[in-house]
């Protein structure tokens, strides 16, 4: 036994060392490179600093810095293949074997950031919304429709998914102490003593409460709409921003949207281009595992004692450099854009949804850790002790892996202007940046992307 | 009689000879082997599909039978001598493509040998009926292009709208969906039928 023990407590700290892209090490650490290529200008930097091969979170990331690159095939390219671990999630999901949900006992015995990478719902959202934006930017608005419909369909699967893991958590939940001699503090416990220690507050603020869920985003159905009314699908348009209404309550220009598709004099005439203007403002947070102490109870005989053991989060670690939209000039006319989506928010709000069950897991982990060090010990000790001490304390930190290049936030505006060349500038940090587009259709779309004091357009046409 | 009965003979083998003919082209097309997993199959495109409160294939198939055959019977659609079915407006918060709803309904209406109304192309089927006169007009490959000017205008139009009312609590979801639909004389604006049809879906969670 205490060779199999020494066998595998070396074992894995040899896996660990072995590899090149330690699933155990710091996403946060090794994205801030490529955050900061960005930030000072430079994609191409920043593409290659994205390390990491065939993996979800790869493809997101690099895709991402593949757009702002104007690479919108390579890009897509990319996207598709991440799309295949969301197709392959999905379809986990519907053969009844409840996706990521069956792995949360794997999880549980090791550490959530040695099973593949899952896309937060949010993610999932947002990765046909980009895709449908590349297409929007190469002029296949037939191939932005298929991603569209991909989108609010990927959504309802996430609707049903949640509903499931949250009865699996309920039966995780009562199974969860087999000795009964052993009990966690609850999840409402560790929130109250553990304030100071942890940003419990950012994740049940008012707005992140407000929130409808985790993974509905205003922006997404905004575009859905303003594609299918490009497309002459009124009935499909209106709902697109019915949605997106929802999530967004009291938006002026979407609710000027749904007026102008019950309008049939709406339609545009053949001199004017209706123009959407999607400005993303910084990344989305970071995460950084934070650990601190929790009571654990054990009863032998009539006696309780209390133990502390170590438990780690997630905590979000916001952009420092970009918090709001800047000004749009439009030929030297002054618009300003609409906030529609705010990442910072649904990412909180998907750790508000998800801490408890992060929690269970944590609970789980922590009581196999215990049993095996003191196996280990009672073994002989020694080496092996030392190391499994090490290995476990190793593994105990939380997940950090998200989908960083995301936006801070997305703002939108739109404007009808007589089709040909026109300067759109933005000031951002005193300095104006400037593109010229030439509008040639009744409608089109232009993105622009601030991060730091950088700038990328997109397309990037006629600059 | 003895005749009679040689031809009754010969039909009855060639009968049996067709039977069998049959049956086995039929195992055959059974028997056709199937590739994949196995977790994928058909289904019944008219079985009822109650996923969830959704608008769906089931209530698609509802509306617009009831009401194409309503139309069909009342005969009112006869009254114009072409008629075209306008983009069915979709009030809901759901995306539904109503361009199944009205395609479906026109080809029922289509189908029916009650109907001597003519459909012409709607708004929607403009664009590539256009862009094929043209094509054919200014490519200057054709002999005999179609003349450009004929087309008939509708002297009827079915319009309609698809809306709904949504409630939720914590132990069901409950939708009201009501689809409208009316014709009217184009020159005119008088309405000459309208019918409506209202779908109530309730989920328990």
């Amino acid at each position: 036994m205490k060779n199999i023990l020494n066998c595998w407590a070396i074992s894995l700290i040899l896996l660990l060392a072995a590899c090149a892209n330690n699933p155990l090490g710091s996403y946060t650490s090794n994205m801030s490179p490529s955050l900061l290529a960005l930030s000072n200008g430079n994609s191409t930097q920043a593409e290659n600093k994205i390390s990491g091969k065939n993996d979800l979170l790869y493809y997101l990331e690099h895709g991402t810095v593949l757009r702002l690159s104007d690479k919108y095939t390579q890009s897509n390219s990319d996207f598709s293949f991440a799309q295949q671990y969301i197709d392959q999630w999905a379809a986990s999901f519907h053969n009844g074997n409840l996706g990521l949900a069956a792995d949360t006992l794997e999880a549980s015995l090791v550490n959530d950031k040695v099973i593949d990478y899952a896309a937060k719902d949010y993610e999932k959202v947002m990765l046909p919304t980009y895709k449908a934006l590349n297409y929007m930017a190469l002029g296949d608005i037939d191939s932005a429709r298929i991603e569209i419909t991909r989108m609010y369909n990927i959504e309802d699967i996430i609707h049903d998914y949640r509903e499931a893991v949250y009865a699996k958590t309920q039966s995780d939940v009562e199974n969860s102490n087999p000795k009964k001699n052993t009990s966690f503090a609850t999840f409402e416990q560790v929130e109250s003593i553990n304030k100071g220690e942890y940003d419990f507050e950012a994740l049940n603020s008012p707005q992140v409460l407000a929130l409808k869920n985790s993974y509905q985003n205003s922006f997404s159905h905004y575009l859905a709409g303003f594609i299918f009314e490009a497309l002459q699908e009124p009935s499909l348009a209106r709902p697109g921003y019915v949605k997106a209404l929802e999530l967004n309550p009291g938006n002026k220009l979407i609710k000027q949207s749904i007026d102008n598709v019950d309008k049939a004099s709406a339609a545009n005439n053949n001199n004017m281009t209706d123009l959407l203007i999607i400005e993303e403002v910084g990344h989305a947070p970071q995460l950084k595992s934070v650990s601190f102490s929790v009571p654990f109870f054990t009863t032998s005989g009539q006696n309780k004692c209390s133990k502390l053991i170590t438990i780690s989060f997630p905590q979000l670690v916001f952009d420092a450099q970009n918090h709001s939209a800047a000004d749009i000039g439009v030929d030297g006319q002054s618009l300003q854009p609409m906030l529609f989506t705010n990442f910072d928010l649904m990412a909180s709000r998907y750790l508000h949804d998800n801490l408890p069950n992060i929690y269970l897991r944590n609970t789980l982990r922590a009581a196999k850790d215990l049993a095996l060090q003191q196996s280990v010990c009672s073994e002989g000790g020694g080496i092996a002790s030392l190391i499994t001490t090490i290995g476990t304390k190793f593994l105990g930190t939380a997940d950090e892996r998200t989908w960083v290049t995301l936006p801070r936030q997305i703002y939108v505006t739109r404007i009808k202007m007589t089709r040909g060349k026109h300067n759109i500038s933005v000031n951002v940090g005193g300095a104006f940046k400037q593109i010229r587009v030439n509008l040639t259709k009744s409608y089109a779309v232009l993105s622009l992307r601030i991060i730091g004091n950088s700038v990328y357009f997109s397309p990037e046409q006629n600059k | 009689m003895v005749k009679n009965k040689i031809i009754e003979s010969k039909i009855t083998k060639r009968l049996l000879i067709v039977g069998c003919l049959g049956s086995v082209l039929g195992c055959s097309m059974v028997n056709a082997p199937v590739v994949g997993s196995g977790k994928v199959s058909y289904g019944d495109a008219n079985a009822v599909e109650t996923v969830n409160t959704d608008f769906g294939s089931t209530d698609l198939n509802t509306v617009a039978q009831s009401m194409a055959d309503d139309l069909i019977k009342t005969g009112a659609l006869n009254q114009c001598k072409t008629y075209t079915v306008s983009p069915v407006k979709n009030k809901t918060d759901q995306y539904i493509d109503t361009e199944n709803l009205t395609q479906s309904i026109k080809t029922r209406l289509m189908k029916s040998n009650l109907v001597t109304a003519k459909y012409v192309l709607s708004q929607s089927q403009m664009q590539n009926q256009t862009d094929e006169l043209s094509r054919q007009n200014d490519s200057g490959l054709y002999k005999n292009p179609q003349k450009i000017g004929n087309m008939k205008a509708a002297e009827c139009r079915l319009d309609g709208f698809v809306s709904n009312i949504s409630k939720t609590n914590a132990d069901m979801k409950d939708v009201f969906y009501q689809f409208n639909l009316s014709l009217i004389k184009v020159d005119e604006g008088v309405e000459l039928w309208s019918n409506e049809k209202q779908i109530r879906k309730t989920q328990v969670k």
